[in-house]
């Protein structure tokens, strides 16, 4: 099977009226995504993450190099056929419901519209959209609802390829917990995906793979795993151990290690890991119902 | 093929439903109709006729339906150039669909034009009811222009010809000069007629539609410095039954038999009405102007226009078909306007978009029309630095290209221009079907499609940083 994407030596610099350079905005950047692969594009503002993402999607001509989906060029329908995108944001018509949304973007795949509105449902069930808002202008939606409605048809052609810009913006933390595992989600389905953000938690939970860009370069590219572990250093977690025995273990360390520095804490979760928790148990309990968000959305995220 | 066709029409679909749902969810669409609906409600009552029946028709139904046309026009062009620039970041998720860019365009050109046909459709029904409520019984009835005969046109260059100046000894630039003065004639041009010299219009033979039909014989020429009086002559109408082979102006034989004889006076403004039975007209129909000059047998040249100095017509169905009969040229306007916005609209940002085509419009509309020299030469150009320097070869280059470019224009607006609509519905004449038809298809469909093959192509080049 072709490589969804392959991109080689991009370049791309913007020129002003009279066609002088401006602004060398890619210099010269690699990338491949395989099927299964989570690739993340991290980099501060003006790192040239955008203006990757745009000429590999065909929405701007590089001035050097070459970019491949599926062994095409990005301006064959072709291509373009296996690929769903979720462009920043303002990324949807205001004045569509979200399945008015879905139709449209069904029609320009040219998808039949035999079964399209069962199909329209069951992906907006899948990104957590309530069923009240099915129906209802994205005017008149929440922000992280109008998202979850542009996921959606991103996901709509059962694409191979997904690329995804700032995926999380504008959700809540529950909204981002569940984009974060329908991500993982289609990387187990064997989808590639790449995606942007600058989010580096967000990141670092679903993607397999990381390209640091800054500007216009990428300094560094891996996998997570390689790319975070610190070969300096030895952690050991031991579960239950009673605080008098801390003293013990510490100084049997000291001991072992020859007299190194022996650093002993207690593992802390995440801020996202604790308010999903806290949040659980609310509902739970029963007291996660009311309030302005469940009025105006109709329910509320679930 | 099948399933590339069927994919084509479902991303068409798709992009005529969006390009509806955002101008009729919008603000504008809603602010154009209010001001529409206050233009034919309005507009009618502020206006002052000159009393006379095809005076109320003229100020209710041509000023209220060109007021309402140039701001639909105008908002249809306007649009059209929003549509694609208007949608900002969000237009990526399309170039990113395999959707063509043809079939993005196509949706959303057949939205706009349904959308403003939609609207023009109200706007008609509106002014149908305000020219029954203050229009006079008269000026509600139409009369259908009855076209000189085949050939007619064609006998009168070579009558030009004659009494112009003497014929050319080589047979093909003779032939050149009267191609020339049949161009001429065919263009409206307004062409002079010296005393003593007549000028002929022949009407096929018709037989009368119903009884006691009449048909009405309309005349107006200009002076040479382009005032409507001072112009002496003889109007007459002869029932064909001559062999039409007449050796004067006044050999009123040789027509047939005279059915009506009107006398212009220069101090008068040089023009009559009158009418004939049809039945008269059965065996065809001459009609003859004859410039008398002063006694002295002088006097001014007459200015003669082959269509629009003498007008021959029946009765027609009245106001309401004849609405009906413009639509598709109206709509073919619409169409053009829609298709020339949104082609500006795929290749630039709004701003731009709007000055190019709002330019653009505006210099076909002002450059469509003929401007005639009566004193120049067929087809001789008019240098107005002749005096002072011949023209160089950049001179020749700019005038061949402007030429070339004004006659394309006009070439390509033509069946609009022909069909004429709006000055139709205002002078009560009826719309031709087959004229209003073919600006449909020509103007409304095949030169937006040519737009659409440009948009199309703009839009596939376009980036969308």
């Amino acid at each position: 099977m072709k490589i969804p994407l392959f991109a080689e030596n991009l370049r791309k610099t913007y020129r002003d009226f009279w066609g002088r350079p401006r602004t060398e905005a890619v210099r010269g950047i690699s990338l491949a995504v395989r099927p299964g692969e989570v690739v993340g594009l991290l980099g501060p503002n003006g790192s040239g993450k955008s203006t990757t993402i745009k000429m590999v999607l065909g929405l701007l001509r590089p001035d050097g190099g070459k970019v491949e989906l599926f062994g095409l060029p990005p301006s064959e329908p072709a291509a373009r056929r296996h690929v769903g995108y979720l462009p920043e944001l303002p990324d949807q018509h205001r004045f569509l419901t979200p399945r008015e949304t879905l139709a449209y973007h069904a029609g320009l795949m040219g998808l039949p519209s035999s079964g399209a509105d069962a199909r329209a449902e069951a992906l907006l069930d899948r990104v957590g959209l309530a069923r009240a808002a099915f129906d209802k202008p994205l005017s008149e939606c929440s922000k992280g609802m109008a998202r979850r409605a542009g996921l959606a048809a991103a996901l709509l052609g059962d694409p191979q390829l997904v690329v995804l810009d700032e995926p999380t913006s504008g959700l809540d933390p529950v909204g981002r917990h569940e984009v974060k595992e329908l991500i993982c989600e289609l990387s187990r389905d064997g989808k590639a995906v790449l995606l942007s953000s600058h989010l580096l938690s967000e990141v670092q939970d679903v993607c397999t793979r990381v390209a640091i860009m800054v500007a216009g370069l990428v300094r560094a590219e891996g996998n997570l795993s390689g790319l975070l572990e610190r070969r300096d250093a030895v952690r050991f977690t031991v579960s239950g151990l009673p605080p008098e025995k801390e003293a013990d273990c510490r100084a049997a360390l000291g001991v072992a290690s020859g007299g190194l520095d022996v650093a002993v804490d207690h593992p802390a979760a995440t801020l996202e890991e604790y308010f999903l928790e806290v949040l659980r148990a609310a509902r739970e309990e029963g007291g996660a119902e009311g309030g302005a968000a469940a009025v105006a959305d109709g329910g509320g995220a679930r | 093929m099948k399933r590339t066709v069927a994919v084509f029409a479902r991303a068409a679909a798709a992009s005529f439903a969006l390009q509806w749902r955002s101008l009729s969810r919008s603000h504008f669409a809603a602010a154009l109709l209010a001001l529409l609906a206050a233009v034919v409600a309005v507009l009618p009552a502020q206006l002052r006729p000159d009393g006379t029946a095809g005076g109320a028709r003229h100020m209710i139904a041509g000023w209220t339906l060109g007021v309402t046309m140039a701001l639909l026009g105008g908002a249809t062009l306007w649009a059209g150039c929003a549509s694609v620039p208007g949608e900002g970041r969000r237009f990526a998720a399309v170039r990113v669909s395999p959707a063509r860019s043809m079939a993005v365009f196509v949706g959303r050109w057949l939205a706009l034009v349904a959308l403003s046909s939609a609207i023009l459709a109200l706007c008609l029904c509106g002014l149908w009811v305000q020219a029954r409520v203050r229009l006079p019984r008269a000026a509600l009835e139409t009369r259908a222009v009855i076209e000189p005969a085949e050939g007619a046109l064609d006998e009168e260059a070579k009558r030009i010809r004659v009494w112009a100046a003497a014929p050319e000894t080589d047979p093909a630039r003779e032939e050149a000069v009267v191609e020339s003065i049949r161009r001429d004639l065919r263009s409206d041009a307004l062409l002079p007629v010296p005393p003593g010299v007549a000028r002929i219009w022949r009407f096929a033979p018709r037989a009368p539609r119903r009884d006691g039909e009449t048909l009405r014989v309309s005349f107006r020429c200009l002076s040479p410095y382009g005032s409507a009086a001072g112009v002496n002559g003889m109007l007459a109408a002869y029932s064909a039954t001559g062999n039409g082979d007449a050796a004067s102006p006044t050999d009123a034989a040789a027509f047939g038999r005279r059915v009506a004889l009107v006398r212009l006076d220069a101090s008068q403004d040089s023009s009559s009405e009158f009418e004939i039975p049809a039945a008269a007209a059965e065996c065809g129909l001459v009609v003859v102007f004859s410039n008398a000059g002063l006694r002295d047998g002088t006097g001014a040249s007459a200015l003669v226009g082959w269509r629009s100095s003498l007008r021959a017509t029946s009765p027609g169905e009245g106001l309401a078909v004849n609405l009906l009969r413009a639509v598709p040229a109206l709509v073919a306007v619409l169409s053009l306007l829609a298709a020339v916005g949104l082609a500006a609209g795929c290749a630039f940002s709004f701003p731009v978009a709007a000055f190019a085509a709002t330019a653009a419009v505006a210099m076909v509309w002002l450059g469509s029309s003929d401007a005639y020299d009566p004193n120049a030469a067929p087809d001789e150009v008019v240098h107005v630095h002749a005096a002072s320097r011949e023209p160089n070869a950049v001179d020749r280059a700019v005038e061949k290209a402007a030429s070339g470019i004004g006659g394309t224009l006009r070439a390509v607006m033509a069946p609009i221009s022909r069909a004429n609509a709006s000055e139709k519905l205002a002078d009560g004449i009826v719309v031709g079907m087959p004229g209003a038809l073919w600006a449909l298809t020509a103007d409304g469909v095949a030169l937006p499609l040519a737009f659409a093959l440009a948009g199309a192509a703009a839009l596939r080049r376009r980036e969308f940083p």
